[in-house]
């Protein structure tokens, strides 16, 4: 059973997820787990520099600080030393940067000691420049951190559900359509959107509702690789809208 | 995907981050998803009846319903989604507005979770028009009977709104347990699923086939 339309996206989703296989690694030697931690903190390193950052660090203390929170993570051991909140890697990720920095603030940096290849890639530049367009306000690095993972999930969803249409020859329908997505299409209404693509008002309407339900599940399967137990995602949603609101 | 806007959300009145999703407002967009139930197919799939280009066609049921109505279940394996649904949304007055005995109509259409597409029609049981006809169950009263009925659903479908646009022998069922009554499967499915835009005349053509073919038996 398969719409033509798009590959459904949430089939096997929580078959293994990228946070699970590490959890279930246990923090011992395994390609597979190593690999996905690695590809978890290329996707999500920049609420960490942001968290780093919210601190009190300059750029070059923060850029140094978070390569070295990464080498620090991807070292199997670290796992064994912190586990308050494993079940969700934002949890891990937000309490081990907390947990890192309490213990790193006086200490040399060990990877400019050692020359040691930096983990991930972190273009310094790029970071900072998203972190000056942060609001200037009083948000903890906790609360910057979760409100940036937030966003970030938000832009992966779109982007995905973006690409899902164009590859379904179907671009200009989510041009046109995205601005539905939230309810709020800068006024434009339904009869006018379906003026304008040359589709009925009903079909616009049963088109944005799929639309939603696209980018739901898009949602879910990139929050679904970040989270032990499936049974996380709805309260991770709820507390995700709670941080970015 | 990235777009710059520091407006403030005209759905919820939150400030939108200069660096939103697409502009649009992040506490919406979750709201949205957290709002988005599982969509479950409300039928429960019986048994295969039959399969053609679009795809499969079940016996099922409407789970948790009172009255015990099967109903054909087609799932759309070829077609554009987005498209059927609007589709039907489009005929959905036209359908409500065909109440006939003798006609069968698209009665649902939706998606799964999965994102399967299917339309829901009412399921007419009874022998294959041509069965009744070769096997000469009814006499020539019993055939102007059923011609007359299928005469009047199309009447009453083409006045609702509703062409068939498929009609032959196959989507003809009469009962003959008493009274010879005949119903015509499948009225809205042909527009709804392959977006056809017909002429009564098309209907009209074949239901003259169907009546000649019965006169032709007596």
């Amino acid at each position: 059973m398969s719409d033509a339309s798009f590959p459904p996206l949430r089939a096997g989703r929580f078959a293994t997820t990228r946070w699970s296989l590490v959890l279930a690694a246990g923090g011992q030697t395994d390609a597979r787990s190593a690999e996905a931690l690695a590809s978890l903190c290329e996707l999500y390193w920049y609420p960490i520099y942001a968290f780093v950052r919210r601190q009190g660090y300059n750029v070059t203390e923060a850029a140094d600080l978070t390569q070295e929170f990464f080498l620090r993570v991807l070292e199997k051991n670290y796992f064994r030393a912190l586990d308050p909140a494993r079940g969700r890697f934002r949890g891990f990720l937000c309490a081990s940067v907390r947990h890192f920095l309490s213990n790193e603030r006086d200490r040399a940096r060990s990877l400019k000691r050692g020359g040691r290849r930096p983990p991930i890639s972190l273009d310094v530049e790029t970071a900072e420049g998203r972190y000056q367009l942060e609001p200037h306000d009083n948000l903890t690095p906790e609360k910057l951190f979760d409100r940036r993972w937030g966003l970030m999930l938000l832009d992966r969803a779109l982007t995905r559900v973006a690409r899902d249409y164009a590859d379904a020859g179907k671009a200009p329908l989510f041009e046109h359509l995205k601005g539905f997505l939230t309810g709020d299409s800068s006024g434009v209404p339904y009869a006018e959107a379906a003026s304008t693509i040359g589709m009925s008002e009903g079909a616009v309407k049963v088109a944005v509702h799929r639309m939603r339900r696209h980018f739901r599940d898009a949602l879910v399967e990139q929050i679904a690789e970040t989270v032990s137990d499936p049974a996380d995602i709805d309260a991770e949603i709820a507390y995700l809208l709670n941080a970015v609101s | 995907m990235t777009v710059l806007d520091g407006t403030a959300c005209p759905q919820c009145g939150r400030p939108r981050p200069s660096d939103a999703a697409s502009g649009l407002c992040a506490a919406c967009l979750f709201a949205i998803a957290a709002s988005i139930e599982d969509e479950v197919c409300p039928y429960q799939v019986l048994a295969p009846i039959e399969q053609d280009a679009h795809g499969v066609t079940y016996l099922a049921e409407r789970h948790a319903s009172s009255s015990r109505g099967f109903v054909a279940l087609s799932v759309i394996a070829h077609g554009d989604g987005d498209a059927i649904l609007g589709r039907f949304h489009q005929l959905r007055p036209a359908l409500a507005r065909l109440q006939h005995p003798g006609a069968a109509k698209v009665l649902d259409a939706g998606s799964t979770s999965n994102g399967s597409v299917y339309v829901v029609s009412e399921y007419v049981t009874g022998t294959p028009l041509a069965g009744v006809v070769t096997r000469q169950r009814l006499d020539r009263a019993g055939l102007v009977e059923i011609a007359r009925q299928m005469t009047e659903a199309v009447a009453a479908a083409h006045s609702a709104g509703v062409l068939h646009l498929a009609l032959d022998g196959s989507r003809v069922k009469v009962s003959t347990a008493g009274a010879p009554h005949a119903a015509i499967a499948g009225f809205g499915v042909r527009a709804i699923v392959e977006g056809c835009v017909g002429d009564p005349d098309t209907d009209l053509r074949a239901l003259d086939a169907l009546v000649r073919q019965l006169e032709l038996r007596t």
